[in-house]
């Protein structure tokens, strides 16, 4: 009895120590800071322009006058939102109205918060860490769920304040036991919610973390996500492509992922995978289809310093030096970035062309500079036109190579047979072996240019036929896949036989009715 | 002429006293030199050599001087000063005297930059469409007005407000802000033209169109319909448009019906750029074969023009004022002065697009004489998309001379004999603004005063199915063609994975 008075009374103390501070003037030190960091963050990671910009509505409710179709219930609640938002228009009131919606919720989150410690302190800024990491992708439904979570922490204070006794009422004071109960429910619930997001989203996040890593230049660790993921998108599938390149493994293992014929080739019309593709013809050397995808890539995710590093050296390259500098010039107003863009600006001010940067020299190494002109990119036609001036251009070789994998073209591989030997390739990679094994069902006297094929590719590629022979005589073509698939899925002739990698997952069509 | 000898004098004192023995200084923007409207903004500028501090002394023939000076090279010059300044001292010369403060700490005094007020002003407000450098996809576009006797600039509209469609071609009668058009490429929205009537009225007319002019008198629009598409260079510029088709047409705005003009059209050619004159005598554009992709170099536009019979609505038989096929060059945007005296239009060596080829130049023909030379303002850049001030003194355009890839407006004088005085870049702020600054200005059009309607308020008219406007041409197409904007090559495309 004694010992439960003891820890009681020790408690008190701890929360008299609690509510020491006023908590209105405790609420404005913890806003101060975290705005503070807000701000940086908004001016730092976010043009606040930009900012705006996505966060602007579609002209508010007139959009539902063109898209009556889109009165789900769902999308109802949408329309608040628009209203919501449409009231701020200009950059200051946009930021006013957004910082309102998330002081709200976090005031309100404060108010039943208790005891409040750090940690209760920290989540009740949750909804404005919502708000600055939600607008820039996911404007509406950030606000959305800002403005309903205002409206249910309301309901709960209004709640507490009807049914607590009149005069136990007073800042900082413990609530009731059940008020506590819901609290953590709350917090609880939250906390189920990110768990929930956190791994219904793993593949987008290890998509973004991929992306990241990639821009970041730490290839190894990019692919060794990217290789844990069990579908990629065309996006992803290029980036893939150009890690591997990186690694020395495009011609080893890009059968080892998830891939379709689709995919598994350079895109036509590279739209939908603007960054990877840039990036990639900025290195083959065809400065002009670099600037194109790079452009196309500003336009679809906004002003990522990376791009607009890039553009830099992409004029650089055009011979534009000073349109190179307006872009690291704009770069420079990126805190983070600052000094690298003003150390580029003072680079290309002391020699526009860059002929001694090192960066810009492995681009001029194989810079494209013939002209052509065509309506799509003809990235097959512009590897081989590049090899045919750089006779030494490992990418382009590798990237033709595996262009023609995609295609299934096992004749254009042996084509470039020669072009492996004065590379001075040791050996051929894998693929390129399996599709000579291919090639050489078709034409027994291919020349080889000195190259064998090694004993291990030679017996896979007898275990693969009996198996395959053995498989065959299963009816459908799901259990073949399935049969094969574990075995040999990351070789070139499962791909050709299939269309796709042993990771791909084939959908199985539903059955139309007759 | 007496201005003339009193400038000759000043500027052979200021060599004969020995100014010139100073070091010429460089700045940016380069506002030496060059004629200034009597209501511009101040021409900010900054001091390009690495300098310790400076001093800077603005004065003209009447009224006190305006002194700066610091340690940091930018020149903000204040505004209500600068005005007081420009409008006291309308025709006189405007004397920029720079000291600068060497590494020693010594100073020394620059060559005196010379300038011109210019007795006539320029109509204030600009507007123009400001994007990235795009090539088929766009995000963030707007249309904007700039107060160019100030540095205000407003929205008029930004696409995120329809539904992230593509704005493009705004104009404007006679410069008037009170009657402006502009097209929207939005496929729900049906492509439509947008008419702001009377400053505020919406109208969303379901008719599509590529190049088109107002009438100055009526609510007539001259316009060709054309198909231009976007393809692509390996090496040098990156970007060329072409044209498939295109005839000149007439589109009432009122009546809301076509008029076509089958007297302007001819079997195997297709036209583009139409434009009225300021009296609406004649309508210039021009005119090519209609060759296929594969013959791009052979693709010149001819200059044209016909006159307009406003009874009979209909065109007199065109004649030729620049040939393409003999002056091995292409021609486009035929833009008269309001008085009716200059033609200016841009040349350059094929096809229909200039703003994307390094050689485009504006040339300048006297309409009385028929004599064209090419215009002084010229840089070895792109030079095109010209708009003339409603008192005709003045001739804004889009040049690529800074940088060599984004379009910056840029002033010129036309004088009375058809010379160009030495362009200079509208002025911003921030002297550096050009020097981050990564969008482009596009279609620079001047106008008499601001366009008043509110951006939302727009936004929202164009977005209300009740502003809706049926046309003669509504019904021509089918649904799958109205999907398809005009221009395929800068269709909205969204990543899809």
């Amino acid at each position: 009895m004694g010992k439960k008075r003891t820890i009681s009374a020790s408690g008190e103390e701890k929360q008299k120590k609690v509510q020491e501070l006023n908590p209105i003037v405790d609420f404005v030190l913890w806003m101060v800071f975290v705005g503070v960091f807000a701000f940086f963050y908004l001016e730092a990671a976010v043009s606040p322009v930009t900012l705006y910009q996505s966060s602007r509505p579609d002209a508010s409710t007139a959009f539902y006058d063109i898209h009556p179709e889109q009165n789900s219930p769902v999308k109802l609640l949408e329309y608040p939102t628009r209203v919501l938002v449409s009231w701020a228009d200009g950059e200051i009131s946009a930021g006013f109205l957004y910082l309102v919606l998330g002081l709200l919720a976090s005031a309100l989150l404060w108010l039943l918060a208790a005891p409040r410690t750090v940690l209760s302190k920290a989540l009740s800024f949750l909804p404005l860490g919502v708000l600055v990491w939600g607008l820039q992708d996911f404007w509406l439904w950030s606000v959305t769920a800002l403005w309903l979570l205002t409206i249910c922490l309301a309901l709960l204070l209004l709640l507490k304040y009807l049914f607590l006794k009149k005069g136990r009422w007073s800042w900082g004071n413990l609530p009731q036991k059940w008020v506590r109960s819901l609290q953590m429910a709350l917090i609880l619930g939250m906390a189920l919610l990110i768990a929930i997001s956190f791994v219904k989203n793993r593949h987008e996040r290890n998509k973004l973390l991929v992306l990241s890593q990639l821009r970041q230049g730490e290839y190894a660790k990019a692919l060794a996500r990217a290789s844990t993921m069990e579908s990629l998108g065309s996006h992803l599938a290029c980036s893939v492509r150009y890690l591997l390149y990186h690694q020395n493994q495009l011609l080893e293992n890009l059968f080892l992922f998830p891939l379709n014929q689709e995919i598994a080739i350079l895109p036509v019309i590279p739209f939908a995978a603007s960054e990877p593709y840039y990036k990639t013809m900025l290195e083959m050397g065809f400065v002009n289809s670099a600037e194109h995808f790079a452009t196309e890539a500003l336009e679809q995710v906004g002003d990522a310093p990376e791009i607009l590093y890039d553009l830099g050296f992409i004029y650089t390259l055009k011979g534009e030096p000073v349109a190179a500098r307006v872009y690291w010039g704009y770069l420079a107003k990126n805190p983070v970035w600052s000094s690298r863009a003003r150390e580029m600006i003072k680079a290309s001010l002391a020699d526009p062309a860059l002929k001694n940067h090192p960066q810009a020299e492995r681009y001029y190494r194989y810079l494209y500079t013939e002209n052509y002109f065509y309506t799509q990119d003809p990235a097959e036609f512009q590897m081989r036109q590049s090899l045919l001036k750089y006779p030494t251009h490992r990418m382009a070789l590798e990237y033709l190579a595996a262009e023609y994998l995609g295609h299934k073209n096992h004749g254009g591989i042996a084509k470039l047979i020669p072009a492996f030997r004065s590379l001075n390739y040791p050996r051929l990679p894998r693929h390129i072996e399996e599709a000579l094994c291919l090639a050489l069902q078709d034409n027994p006297s291919l020349e080889m240019a000195g190259y064998q094929i090694s004993p291990e590719t030679q017996g896979r590629f007898k275990d693969f036929c009996l198996a395959y022979q053995k498989a065959s005589q299963q009816k459908e073509v799901e259990q073949v896949f399935a049969a094969m698939g574990p075995a040999y899925g990351d070789t070139y002739w499962f791909y050709q036989i299939f269309s796709v990698t042993g990771r791909f997952k084939i959908q199985t069509e539903p059955e139309e009715e007759s | 002429m007496k201005k003339l000898v009193i400038l000759f004098v000043l500027l052979f004192y200021g060599v004969w006293t020995g100014e010139a023995a100073g070091p010429e200084v460089d700045i940016f923007p380069d506002y030496k030199g060059v004629t200034l409207p009597n209501n511009i903004a101040p021409i900010n500028f900054y001091i390009k050599s690495k300098v310790g501090g400076y001093r800077v002394k603005i004065h003209s023939s009447v009224g006190p001087e305006i002194q700066l000076g610091g340690g940091k090279a930018e020149v903000i010059i204040p505004e209500s000063k600068w005005k007081e300044m420009l409008s006291a001292n309308v025709g006189e010369p405007l004397y920029i005297d720079i000291s600068l403060k060497n590494e020693s700490g010594q100073w020394q005094d620059a060559v005196t930059i010379t300038n011109r007020i210019a007795a006539e002003p320029i109509d204030g407000w600009l507007a123009y469409r400001l994007m990235r450098s795009i090539f088929n996809t766009y995000q963030d576009m707007g249309i904007y007005q700039r107060n160019l006797e100030s540095f205000q600039e407003r929205e008029i509209l930004h696409n995120s407000r329809i539904a992230e469609g593509c704005l493009n071609c705004h104009g404007f009668q006679k410069n008037d802000p009170k009657e402006m058009t502009f097209h929207i490429r939005q496929a729900e929205l049906r492509h439509p033209l947008v008419w702001v009537r009377e400053g505020e009225k919406v109208e969303v007319l379901e008719k599509t169109f590529t190049y088109y002019s107002w009438n100055p008198k009526e609510k007539l629009l001259a316009f060709t319909a054309n198909a231009p598409s976007i393809f692509f260079h390996a090496w040098g510029e990156s970007r060329e448009v072409y044209d498939r088709a295109g005839e000149v047409g007439l589109f009432n705005l009122d009546k809301r019906t076509t008029i076509e003009q089958s007297n302007l059209a001819s079997e195997h050619h297709y036209e583009s750029w139409p434009s009225w004159d300021w009296q609406g005598e004649y309508l210039y554009y021009c005119k090519a074969s209609d060759l296929p992709l594969d013959k791009l170099k052979e693709i010149r536009f001819d200059l044209m023009r016909a006159r307009w019979n406003s009874e009979t609505s209909l065109f007199s038989d065109p004649e030729i004022l620049f040939s393409g096929w003999t002056n091995r060059m292409s021609s486009a945007q035929p833009k008269v002065s309001p008085k009716g005296d200059f033609l200016v239009y841009t040349v350059f060596e094929r096809g229909n697009f200039p703003i994307y080829q390094q050689n485009a130049d504006l040339y300048l023909m006297d309409l009385k004489s028929m004599n064209s030379h090419r215009l002084e303002c010229n840089s070895d850049w792109a030079d095109t998309w010209h708009s003339w001030s409603s008192n005709g003194s003045w001739l804004i355009f889009s040049s690529k001379r800074i940088d060599g890839l984004l379009a910056r407006p840029h002033i010129t004088y036309i004088d009375e004999t058809g010379r160009a005085s030495k362009p200079f870049v509208m002025p911003q702020k921030d002297p550096h603004f050009y020097e981050y600054f990564i969008k482009t200005y596009n279609i620079p059009e001047l106008i008499t005063g601001p366009v008043e309607i509110s951006p939302k308020k727009l936004g929202q008219a164009v977005m209300n199915r009740a502003n809706r406007v049926k046309t003669d041409s509504t019904d021509e197409l089918s649904p799958k063609e109205k999907e398809m904007p005009p221009e395929e090559g800068y269709s909205t495309w969204k990543a899809k994975e």
